[in-house]
């Protein structure tokens, strides 16, 4: 496995135009990427700029509304919501450890289930309904559709993914179908110098299988490469930047790489970040794919499911949760 | 908590989309896979009219003189016509196989389109069927190959609840199956001589045997104790088993029972067994609720390919003449 301290740039535009040979080429550049860096940039991804600047601009409204509306859609135990200032320690950090809270708020917006789908009515754990915002028109409407082409990228993206682990291009298409998704919208606000642990986001790992960060023109956002060091990835208008988590170590035996990164708004101004994490269906199970195990080689972890991860998880990560639950 | 009787299984529920039965039945098929390694299965949609056609079409081509059978010897994809003593079983892990098999069958794959890509390039287990010259036979066994593939899907949603998986864990993987169509004849046999056997003693290879319902008994299969027992006549019921692929997608959790076949009907006997595997290009594999830490997979992961080949060489005398003269 080489180490590189540069993150990838993966032209997807061949690919996703279904030239012959693409997608084979791209999955060996996938696999460099997740077993060199673990982070990676995405061009000629189609989504367009519009829906972007869009998504932001919803971002940034509604964390301009007054603290007292926010609070009203207070995170729940499905983690669909808002998270407020100070909100979680992420203490489950495998990077370091982390005591002060995050330096950041966020809206949680899951899948947009009916009221009437069985998940909802059987109040079935992170397979609720959103919680949206009063008196934002349009909020929901953008937001929603900015999931579904999110879901597709991803959808796209699978492929690849199953290529560049030496798998029929088809296998993950059973366990993405449904797939389980968050997009977090964070605000961070400025901060000049922050003392040495306080971070708009500590460093931590993410627990999904990919997760997709919007371009972003400001910076903000660093990672720790193989060989130990802090780098921030350029600035970039126009490229969705990828990454994969703890779920994408259980389901590759750690052949693909969860990287620390870690933010802190230094702009001087507002930063919004838009992270869509992505996971397979909540029914399917968590677990190496047959290329990565062997007799010899049997799997690290033992198989779990996305509701029992999660729940351990955010148990750990979440104060405003476990202060809900000691009420 | 082996058990000395061949369960059935009625799929009338499951198949009608009745409510709490495809997890009702999944508990069946787990008992009879985990136990005894063969099941009956009845009211499972199949025709009456489309066995007995297949049987006459089976009795029509056996009946062709022996020159006609042999324009269409089995070739390297395994389709085709297996003449008498064609073959030894020398992979039998359940006794050394020394005489061949005292039948005669003609196989069938899926149905190719001569344009087929895997076809053009000549992929081995991806060939174009060879038909003999007998109007309405191929209509007939296409068809009722058909219906065996359309039966199988139906059924590996239950094998993935028997495993504790999502029911669709399989479909992606039995999307385009491998299938083959053994139509055989057993002329009729007093008893074994020494080690001579309609088929002798084996374990198949298949993730699943659905074998058509018979009117003249022959077959036997060897218990968890160690006993032969005969499988019982049972009207209209295909008596369903599982092979060394299913071993490996289990870790070995799911039966490949051993079993053979002798004439002792006095008259001809026809068998038409259909063994399903699944996809070309699907890797065969510890499925992950079998597998773990302290569990690790027993076999190395393997494709259809690579293991039907080893397998046939090792047991198709008939094919391994024509490699040697071909050399």
């Amino acid at each position: 496995m080489s180490a590189t301290e540069t993150v990838p740039i993966i032209d997807l535009g061949p690919y996703l135009a279904g030239e012959p040979g693409a997608r084979e080429r791209i999955a060996q550049e996938l696999r460099f990427a997740l077993t060199s860096i673990g982070f990676y940039f995405i061009v000629n991804h189609g989504v367009p700029e519009s829906q972007v600047r869009g998504i932001y601009a919803e971002a940034a409204r509604f964390h301009a509304l007054p603290l007292e509306d926010k609070m009203q859609i207070r995170i729940d135990r499905h983690n669909v919501g808002y998270l407020p200032m100070r909100g979680d320690t992420l203490r489950t950090s495998v990077v370091q450890t982390v005591t002060k809270a995050n330096l950041n708020e966020a809206l949680f917006v899951a899948r947009d289930l009916p009221a009437d789908h069985p998940d909802v009515l059987a109040g079935r754990r992170f397979r609720s309904s959103n919680q949206w915002p009063a008196d934002l028109p349009d909020f929901r409407e953008t937001v929603v559709a900015y999931c579904d082409a999110m879901e597709q990228l991803a959808q796209k993206l699978v492929p690849l993914y199953a290529l560049a682990l030496g798998l029929p291009a088809a296998y993950f298409d059973g366990p993405f179908c449904d797939c389980q998704y968050k997009l977090r919208m964070t605000h961070y606000p400025p901060v000049e110098a922050p003392p040495d642990d306080e971070f708009g986001i500590a460093p931590h790992t993410d627990t999904s299988f990919l997760t997709l960060l919007a371009p972003n023109e400001v910076p903000g956002l660093s990672i720790r490469t193989q060989s130990g060091q802090w780098i921030s990835p350029p600035a970039s208008a126009k490229a969705y930047l990828v990454n994969g988590g703890q779920l994408l170590q259980r389901w590759t035996n750690d052949f693909f790489l969860a990287t620390p990164h870690r933010a802190v708004n230094r702009s001087g101004g507002e930063r919004y970040a838009l992270a869509f994490f992505c996971d397979s269906n909540i029914d399917w199970p968590i677990a190496a794919v047959p290329t990565t195990v062997t007799p010899d080689r049997p799997p690290k972890y033992p198989t779990t499911w996305y509701t029992d991860y999660m729940a351990l998880y955010q148990k750990r990560t979440y104060d405003l949760l476990n202060q809900q639950a000691a009420e | 908590m082996a058990t000395e009787t061949i369960p059935i299984i009625d799929l009338g529920p499951y198949l009608a989309g009745e409510k709490g039965a495809m997890d009702r039945t999944a508990r069946e098929l787990r008992f009879a896979l985990t136990e005894i390694g063969f099941y009956f299965i009845v009211n499972h949609g199949i025709a009456r009219e489309k066995i007995s056609a297949m049987f006459a079409e089976a009795k029509r081509f056996h009946e062709q003189p022996v020159e006609k059978k042999l324009e269409l010897k089995l070739d390297q994809h395994n389709t085709g016509y297996l003449p008498m003593r064609g073959n030894t079983l020398r992979t039998s892990t359940v006794q050394a196989g020394t005489k061949a098999n005292l039948n005669e069958a003609f196989f069938v794959k899926r149905e190719m389109a001569p344009d087929h890509p895997d076809v053009l390039s000549g992929r081995r287990f991806r060939g174009l069927n060879r038909w003999p010259d007998l109007p309405g036979f191929r209509d007939t066994v296409v068809d009722y190959c058909n219906e065996m593939e359309r039966l199988v899907q139906k059924m590996v949603r239950l094998y993935a609840r028997a495993l504790d998986l999502p029911a669709n864990y399989f479909d992606t993987a039995f999307s385009d199956p491998m299938f083959s169509m053994r139509m055989t004849h057993y002329p009729p046999q007093d008893g074994p001589v020494d080690d001579e056997f309609g088929l002798a003693p084996h374990t198949d290879t298949s993730f699943l045997t659905l074998l058509a319902p018979n009117k003249v008994q022959g077959l036997s299969i060897r218990t968890q104790s160690g006993n032969w027992i005969d499988a019982p006549a049972i009207d209209n019921a295909y008596v369903v088993n599982g092979g060394q692929m299913l071993q490996r997608y289990t870790n070995d959790l799911f039966l490949a029972t051993p079993h053979r076949a002798i004439n002792k009907s006095g008259g001809e006997r026809y068998a038409l067994p259909f063994f399903c595997d699944s996809g070309i290009d699907w890797p065969i594999a510890a499925v992950p609720t079998t597998v773990g830490p302290d569990k690790p997979p027993k076999y190395p992961i393997t494709w259809y390919s690579d293991y039907m080949t080893w397998y046939l060489k090792r047991n198709y005398d008939v094919l391994n003449t024509e490699q040697q003269a071909a050399e």
